[in-house]
């Protein structure tokens, strides 16, 4: 009852204001007009009357500014009136609002973009049902503490968990796709039937695969994803029940997927699971990468997944011990699991740009105090038409949210704009997650900062100005003085606070450039320049048959030989410097291990004939691996010197013999070392590790080769070669794709692309907040020096000479550039800690980038001082004392 | 008009302005004069403070406004108790009686 009257009468007052307001007015005159009577009937005049009346009262307006103030309507109505009054405020100072709102839209934008980044990435919930409850479930084993289950374990995990609701696996794989015009390789991924329902997808043309596909001997069907489907086949439903050829087989479409469908990574297809999980060997220790996707059932909570999953791979364990030994089971979110390596760069590059605004808030917080002097009179007046303070504070206080807002608006532009590049740099660095861009959480977020800044910047400036004395800001004689020695300390707390930020960031960008450098530095062991490389994987059903794939290889290697502009070529399972790697176990003869699963495991890397040579790796001992070294001719191997030294120390390995992939064994040939080489790194960021290089028809027996990557040593620019390379292998098989050609610096390039997406960001981040923190440095010195224009006019007139005058400026700057650089030393040496994890080859206290770093600021910080100084030296006396 | 003018002890005045209008509608003027009156000059209730609390009666809708003549034949708006407002005054007595005994006691003890 009565809310709805409060509501109501507001709302009349709001709406019928001015009749409201009449009425309170002709209210309050009869007041006057009654109590003057009175007193005129007790023998006053009227116009005595009337003056004690008013007296009484105070001011009519006072009164009635109390009787507004006791509806809401009032909140709305100055909120309403502050806007206005606060646009128009800007709107006749539109150099300082230019120059804030741009400052602004820097900070807010940069914000906004980063934001959208982790929004999209950290943030957004998986486009599937119930996203929270889906998990990963992995292995865990002494030497790897997480790597996808084995075929075996996945089905044991999956029959025995009673915490799932089911457990489903994936298996991401490249399939050959032939018959449609230049042969292409497709990533695919093959999942089982239980997949889709578990994630809550359906099939937006046909439908996904039934348990009658997903088996061994079913009809072969596949999936399309959404971006394939248009790609390939113009999104036309009527593919449904075609065929495809995958692999040299013929696939049935039966379904499309929804788009922007994904799990772990984007696919062009995806087929059965079970057809290729029956072609793997019947070996537990097997772990052909298979992703074991989890929903929990919703009354189980992950931790006690954890404890059954652990029980289940106990048991797994005792029950197999040739395989399971030690073996345990990790349950994670799946949405942790994908972001878990770029959390932490984006946590830090978010933290970053905030500091940023945070400068950029300490330049407005100083230019609005600079600002508030010149508002004095304009406050004072108001002060004595009766607004209180709150009152002033508040108008102020509207005025620098206005401002914020508006720096978010045209921030918003600007995070558009940068986003595009931002991604282009960051693409190889994010976890496909989707569409990263502008939604209402982004608009929101960047809402709140806005606020948030507005509030902060116009604080202390609103305070400041609200607390100070009305009378001499009235008074004629008074020219707008500085505002006493409290608004100079605010000014120069923020200017301090500034660098001190600068300063942090500024430390932190130096670190992660000088750590990038010295990962720019490292030798990766072999000569990198005009090398081509390029991913040939044959088709594992046209060349199912060894000896055909084997002469393929050799075809392939021996016919790019021959181009003109190649001087050398090979080929390998693995490149160097790619990040990834292959692990294989294997024994010494004469040192068997102690126990069946004792054996160690060594960097397995098959090449072919003439590849170390390609690369230019030294040779230390012995020889290369060449063309006799067959299927047929003796086994043999080529170590590295980290292997040399780390299982021959101080004796040859020439000569030693091993069996490789193999427990003493008889059925294994045993390998001879033949040959020593240097070492080349796996990670630039990492130290190279043992590895063995294995004539590329000898490991095929151990392991099926199905791709290998050529290197091509080109006499001009690598990418000159592309076409004539790919002109070459067509000859030898038209349907054989190439996949992504690239040279092999670019390829050292990709393996940096994490860090060198954080050094960029983080530097130009500090970068602005250098360029900030030294526009409000030169702000407040220009500002300084303006209003000591008459001090240094007496100075110069009572004989100081035109340098002690610039010294005074510059030292009265550099004093707070230094209490700034002490503060941000400090604040860095804490910050820096958290960088540790991005950091190679330097610590995070390094003292060279700390005194480097701290010199460039203080030297750009005196540049920003010695301009206004300068201009304090040429104050002529006489103009600066008739000023006064 | 006494030296000592007691300030009104916080929300009390607008129980005051209920119990005088409980007799009959009244102007502005006349109910402070009222108050002052029946207090014996105790409490001197200003414009500053009468007026918002007319306005926060009315927006509660314990009091309805009138525009009337007053026997001076001029216009002023004259206040009258709603049934909410005669409701509101009767728990505000009894309230009032409830606390002002207990702190007497209290006092007294």
């Amino acid at each position: 009852m009565t809310l709805v009257h409060r509501i109501f009468g507001g709302l009349k007052a709001l709406i019928r204001k001015s009749d409201t307001e009449l009425e309170l007015d002709e209210e309050i005159c009869s007041y006057v007009e009654a109590s003057a009577t009175e007193k005129m009937k007790a023998g006053m005049s009227r116009e005595k009357a009337m003056r004690e009346v008013r007296m009484s009262m105070g001011s009519a307006e006072g009164v009635k500014e109390d009787v507004r103030g006791v509806g809401w309507e009032i909140v709305a109505e100055t909120l309403w009136q502050d806007v206005r009054y606060g646009a128009r405020m800007l709107r006749k100072n539109p150099g300082f609002t230019l120059v804030a709102v741009l400052t602004l839209a820097l900070g807010i934008g940069a914000n906004s973009a980063i934001f959208s980044v982790v929004n999209a990435v950290l943030l957004r919930p998986l486009a599937f049902h119930d996203p929270g409850k889906l998990c990963l479930v992995t292995e865990s084993l002494p030497s790897f503490p997480s790597l996808g289950p084995s075929y075996q374990n996945y089905v044991d995990f999956r029959d025995q968990a009673k915490s799932f609701e089911g457990l489903a696996a994936v298996h991401i794989d490249r399939l050959n796709l032939t018959g449609q015009g230049d042969p292409e390789r497709l990533s695919a991924q093959m999942a089982t039937a239980s997949l889709f329902p578990l994630l809550g997808v359906n099939a937006i043309e046909g439908h996904t695969f039934t348990s009658d596909e997903d088996r061994y001997g079913g009809p072969a069907v596949v999936l399309l994803s959404y971006g394939f489907w248009q790609r390939n086949f113009g999104g036309t439903p009527n593919i449904l029940g075609k065929t495809i050829r995958l692999n040299d087989q013929p696939y049935t479409v039966t379904g499309i997927l929804p788009a922007g469908f994904q799990i772990i990574v984007p696919v062009d297809v995806v087929v059965p699971f079970a057809p290729w999980a029956h072609g793997l060997p019947d070996d537990r220790n097997w772990h052909p990468g298979i992703t074991a996707v989890g929903r929990l059932r919703q009354d189980v909570t992950i931790e006690r997944a954890r404890v059954e999953m652990a029980a289940i791979a106990q048991r797994l364990a005792k029950q197999y011990p040739l395989y399971d030994t030690d073996m345990g089971a990790n349950v994670n979110g799946l949405q942790d699991t994908l972001v878990q390596n770029v959390r932490p760069a984006l946590l830090m590059l978010l933290g970053a740009v905030g500091l940023v605004l945070l400068i950029a808030c300490g330049n407005i917080a100083n230019l609005l105090l600079a600002r508030a002097a010149s508002r004095q009179r304009e406050i004072a007046v108001r002060t004595a038409l009766g607004a209180g303070r709150l009152r002033i504070v508040r108008q102020l206080l509207t005025e620098s949210v206005l401002l914020a807002f508006a720096g978010g608006a045209v921030g918003l532009l600007l995070a558009r704009v940068i986003l595009t590049p931002l991604l282009a740099l960051a693409s190889k660095s994010l976890p496909s997650v989707g569409v990263i861009g502008l939604d209402g959480r982004v608009l929101a977020f960047t809402a709140a900062i806005a606020l948030l800044a507005g509030v902060l910047f116009g604080l202390a400036p609103a305070l400041q100005t609200a607390k100070m004395d009305v009378r001499p800001a009235l008074s004629d004689a008074s020219r707008g003085s500085t505002g006493g020695a409290s608004r100079h300390r605010v000014r120069d707390l923020l200017v301090v606070t500034e660098v001190a930020l600068a300063l942090i960031l500024l430390i932190g960008a130096g670190l992660l450039i000088r750590s990038f450098a010295r990962l720019q530095d490292v030798q990766p062991g072999f000569d990198a320049s005009h090398l081509l490389v390029v991913d040939v994987p044959v088709s594992p059903n046209g060349y199912a048959q060894a000896p055909r794939r084997m002469s393929m290889f050799d075809q392939l290697i021996e016919r790019s030989k021959t181009l003109p502009g190649v001087s050398a070529a090979g080929a390998a399972l693995i490149l160097p410097v790619t990040g990834s790697g292959s692990v294989i176990h294997f024994n010494i003869q004469g040192r068997p291990p102690k126990t069946p699963h004792d054996y160690i495991l060594i960097g397995y890397r098959p090449a072919s004939p003439g590849y170390l040579e390609t690369l230019r790796v030294p040779l230390l001992a012995g020889r290369m691996l060449n063309e006799s070294d067959t299927e047929r001719g003796p086994y043999v191997a080529v170590v590295n010197q980290s292997m040399a030294k780390q299982y021959f120390p101080g004796e040859s390995p020439l000569g030693k013999r091993i069996q490789v992939g193999a427990t003493p064994t008889n059925e294994i040939p045993w390998a001879e070392i033949v040959g020593v080489v240097g070492d080349m790194k796996q990670s630039l960021a990492s130290e190279a590790s043992a590895e063995m290089y294995i004539p590329f028809r000898q490991a095929d027996s151990l392991i099926p080769i199905f791709a290998m990557s050529m290197v091509l040593r080109t006499t001009n620019e690598p990418h000159a070669e592309v076409s004539a390379l790919r002109n070459a292998v067509h000859e030898i098989d038209a349907d054989q794709p190439l996949v992504n050609f690239r040279t092999m610096q670019e390829n050292i390039a990709t393996s940096v692309s994490d860090p060198r997406f954080r050094t960029m960001l983080l530097g130009i981040f500090a970068a602005s907040a250098l360029l900030l923190a030294v526009i409000g440095l030169y702000g407040l010195m220009a500002y300084s020096v303006e209003q000591r224009t008459s001090e240094i006019g007496i100075r110069l007139a009572l004989g100081a000479q035109r340098n002690d005058v610039l010294k005074l400026i510059v030292v009265q700057g550099l004093k707070l550039v230094l209490v700034g650089v002490a503060i941000g030393l400090g604040g860095a040496l804490a910050l820096s800690q958290l960088l540790t994890r991005f950091l190679y080859g330097v610590v995070p206290s390094d003292p060279a980038t700390f005194a480097i770093v701290a010199s460039i600021l203080t030297l750009v910080a005196m540049v920003a001082c010695w301009i206004p100084a300068r201009r304090a030296m040429r104050v002529d006396p006489i103009v600066a004392l008739r000023y006064e | 008009m006494p030296d000592i003018q007691s300030e009104l002890v916080q929300g009390t005045l607008d129980m005051l302005i209920l119990k005088t209008l409980a007799l009959e509608p009244m102007h502005g003027y006349g109910i402070s004069v009222r108050i002052e009156q029946i207090s014996k000059g105790v409490f001197c209730v200003n414009p500053g403070s009468l007026f918002p609390a007319f306005r926060r009666l009315e927006r509660s809708g314990l009091l309805k406004g009138e525009w009337r003549a007053t026997e001076n034949n001029r216009r002023a708006k004259y206040y009258s108790l709603t049934e909410p407002g005669r409701k509101r005054l009767k728990s505000e007595t009894s309230e009032w009686g409830r606390q002002t005994a207990a702190i007497a006691r209290i006092l007294e003890a």
